[in-house]
């Protein structure tokens, strides 16, 4: 039998017993989450705008300035000055004619044309300065080509001694002037627009460092808020989401406890929601109801117990006993509910033995009340008629009431002595007087008294071994079984029939058997008349009446001298009582 | 005293009529030397002719792909001990390209333009030739390239005169490679090397380009 409640019951307990403690947790799991991803960002764009601004500050200062500005200033001035020597070059060559004088116009002039090419390569993608260059280059041309002009010119007389050339040169040297003057102009305005380009790089930088370090500022201010807004909360959030948990672990241990204790209680537990399913059905549920727990949980309660809304309307009127019919079996149950927000809990005990006990009892009182009262009426009728008609009764009729008084008078001292000894049993206080006891003589005398009280032409046969046949008992609690017996033979024996006792000597033990022809026994009920208050004809139908003690003592009585007391019967036929005493050294 | 005054005085008259009538002659003989230059026909021809202006047998082995150079450069090479009609050294199958300073230029009697070179670097002189698209037959190679390269001297400069003028002006030629008989021509180099005919000619600087 599967005692287990299944996963979907421990999903739903645990769900109900922990849904209060998740929802915290996960808000604080995701506040804590957010506030990490804010301070992850927040520290990325610091770092990404550090390493930018860093690159940009080293670009503007590297490409801008030493790369860049630098250079032009230096290549301006380079060209300025070479352009400078080679004026002056060209002039001594015009005067001395020597040769000599031109070195630095020529070396000036390879040197100016290199400069102008790393210019126009450092101002390509600056439209202004480009411009500005191509002034500068135009320029430089003109005066390299008129440099060459008079130097050719000078150089003219050597072919053939003419000085037209040199005269030439010396007259072209006047426009020489002009020209120069207008490079050296434009060469100014170039640096001019170079500083100019210098300082805009210098006020990129410096914006570009005012930038990062607000950027810097504000992100690391944000950042240092985060952390410090997380440094106090976080802690609390983490000791709230810990005690949380630990109360959702109290909870769902408790939970778990409550699902496995009910998983072993003998009575059917059934938790029913809101909406009349089942949530729970334990394994007492399952034994009374006959349903699984996987069959019975999800479905409606009125469909799987269909006695389930009479069951819940006798738990609320508090009825002890409630008939159940289940697979064609009566039983009697107690139910009993308990409801809560959300659903309700019904708690069915078996009680079909508490039920037939409780009959029983009533049926003893109506027994025993029987029992009383019928010696008693005959032993005060004949106390009365002895007291009002004393001297109208001859003496034999005085004989007879008083007999009458004395016989009944047994009678109850006898239904007395069964209530008291059931009721000994029923504390454990009975005491056994056990002595060695002549088992054969015991039988002899019990069936000399029944015979005494038998009516007219009951036999009561007896068979024995001749000799004496001892077993250690007590006696007298041995002859109040033997005679329970005899008297049950008579009583039950409605149509007379005989009457059979016999004792069987074996070697381990005494076995006393009591025969009779009578009513006989239903197998059903051959071990329920050993039953305390149990009788076979309750109703006394038959007119058998009987406290139902009397079994019940005797096989009591039987069992505790380490004996036994069986029964074989057969209905209409008769019964036949045998008592085993062991025999003890 | 007197007498040797007047004397003087006639000599110097009579000198003076002579060089005027001289100069007058001579202005006279170089206007006509003018027109009739530009006119083709008996001033086109001699031995070298040919190779003067890219017509020759051989004109086919010349790569015009040009290869930059210098008057200095050229000025090393050794001249062949003996000049033929034919191209038989590497200078005179390849074109050649150089920048330099033109010092003077004058129209030759066939109706070549002589153009005297001068390297400021290495202060040497060297002559090149435009020639006269009159005498460029259909036999000439580059024909184009050459009447372009003399027009854009003519289109530019003052006009070119029988006489020599100065004109001072930085530009870059390309023209093939010959050796001239005659090294006495004035701005020859030594070894008589030439670049004739030229096929291109770029005024860098000078001639209103500044």
């Amino acid at each position: 039998m599967n005692t287990a409640a299944t996963p979907r019951q421990r999903r739903w307990l645990a769900g109900r017993l922990s849904r209060r403690a998740v929802d915290p947790a996960v808000a604080a799991k995701r506040g804590v989450q957010f506030s990490l991803l804010v301070l992850l960002a927040l520290l990325v764009a610091v770092v990404g705008n550090g390493l930018f601004a860093t690159y940009n500050l080293y670009r503007s200062a590297e490409d801008r300035y030493v790369r860049v500005a630098f250079p032009l200033q230096t290549l301006t001035r380079d060209v300025l000055f070479r352009m400078s020597e080679e004026e002056s070059a060209v002039r001594g060559y015009m005067i001395t004619s020597d040769r000599r004088s031109l070195g630095p116009y020529m070396v000036g002039r390879d040197a100016v044309l290199s400069d102008l090419r790393q210019l126009r390569a450092l101002v390509r993608n600056r439209p202004s300065l480009a411009a500005r260059l191509q002034d500068v280059q135009s320029q430089v041309r003109g005066l390299h080509g008129f440099y060459d002009r008079l130097i050719v010119f000078v150089a003219d007389s050597e072919l053939g001694g003419s000085k037209l050339g040199p005269v030439r040169a010396a007259r072209e040297a006047l426009d020489g002037e002009k020209r120069s003057r207008k490079f050296r102009n434009t060469a100014f305005l170039m640096q001019k627009d170079i500083e100019q380009f210098v300082q805009t790089t210098r006020d990129q930088q410096r914006a570009t460092y005012n930038r990062t370090i607000a950027t810097l500022s504000v992100a690391g201010l944000l950042a240092l808020a985060v952390a410090a807004a997380m440094l106090f909360r976080v802690p609390e959030r983490l000791r709230r989401l810990y005690a949380a948990e630990q109360e959702t672990r109290r909870e769902a241990e408790q939970g778990a406890n409550a699902a496995r204790a009910l998983e072993h209680v003998s009575e059917a537990v059934l938790l029913v929601d809101g909406d009349g399913s089942i949530r729970f059905w334990n394994a007492g549920a399952e034994q009374l109801f006959g349903v699984a727990p996987t069959t019975a949980v999800g479905r409606r309660a009125a469909v799987v117990v269909p006695e389930y809304d009479r069951l819940v309307d006798a738990a609320a009127r508090g009825d002890r006993f409630v008939p159940l019919r289940i697979e064609d079996v009566e039983r009697w149950v107690a139910p009993a509910l308990s409801t809560f927000e959300g659903g309700s809990v019904l708690a069915v005990r078996d009680a079909t033995a508490g039920y037939v006990l409780e009959r029983a009892r009533a049926d003893f009182v109506t027994t025993a009340s029987h029992e009383l009262r019928t010696p008693l009426t005959t032993v005060y009728g004949a106390a009365r008629t002895l007291s009002a008609r004393h001297d109208q009764l001859s003496g034999e009729q005085t004989g007879q009431l008083l007999v009458m008084i004395e016989q009944e008078s047994e009678h109850l001292v006898q239904i007395v002595d069964q209530l008291l000894v059931s009721a000994q049993l029923d504390r454990g206080a009975l005491h056994l007087d056990e002595s060695e006891v002549d088992v054969r003589a015991l039988c002899s005398a019990v069936i000399e008294s029944a015979r005494l009280r038998a009516a007219a032409g009951r036999e009561i046969a007896f068979d024995a071994p001749p000799a004496a046949t001892t077993v250690r008992c007590d006696e007298s609690l041995l002859r109040q079984v033997l005679v329970n017996l005899v008297e049950n033979a008579l009583k039950y024996s409605l149509n007379g029939g005989r009457i059979e006792v016999r004792v069987l000597n074996e070697s381990a033990s005494v076995q006393i058997e009591v025969e009779d022809e009578g009513l006989g026994i239903p197998p059903a009920e051959q071990e329920r008349i050993f039953e305390k208050f149990y009788r076979l004809d309750a109703a006394m139908t038959r007119g058998v009446g009987g406290s139902g003690l009397g079994l019940y003592i005797s096989r009591e009585i039987v069992t505790q001298m380490g004996g036994s007391l069986s029964v074989r019967s057969v209905p209409e036929v008769g019964s036949t009582f045998t008592v085993t005493l062991p025999r003890r050294v | 005293m007197v007498a040797h005054q007047l004397r003087r005085a006639l000599f110097a008259s009579a000198l003076a009529l002579l060089a005027a009538g001289l100069m007058l002659c001579a202005a006279a003989s170089a206007s006509r030397t003018i027109i009739d230059k530009e006119d083709p026909g008996t001033w086109c021809g001699g031995t070298l002719w040919r190779l003067m202006t890219l017509s020759d047998d051989g004109r086919q082995l010349v790569d015009l792909q040009a290869t930059p150079t210098t008057i200095a450069e050229i000025a090393k090479l050794e001249a062949p001990t003996r000049i033929t009609p034919v191209r038989a050294t590497n200078f005179q199958r390849q074109s050649w390209s150089l920048r330099a300073v033109i010092d003077r230029y004058r129209i030759a009697s066939n109706g070549e333009i002589v153009l005297i070179l001068y390297s400021i670097d290495t202060a040497q002189f060297m002559n090149v030739y435009l020639p006269n698209p009159h005498c460029l037959g259909p036999r000439a190679r580059d024909r184009a390239d050459m009447i372009a390269a003399r027009k854009a001297l003519t289109s530019r400069c003052p006009t070119v005169t029988p006489a020599w003028q100065l004109l001072g002006v930085t530009v870059e030629v390309t023209g093939i490679g010959f050796w001239n008989p005659s090294r006495a021509t004035r701005g020859a180099l030594q070894n008589g090397a030439e670049l004739r005919p030229l096929t291109g000619f770029k005024i860098v600087t000078g001639c209103g380009i500044w």
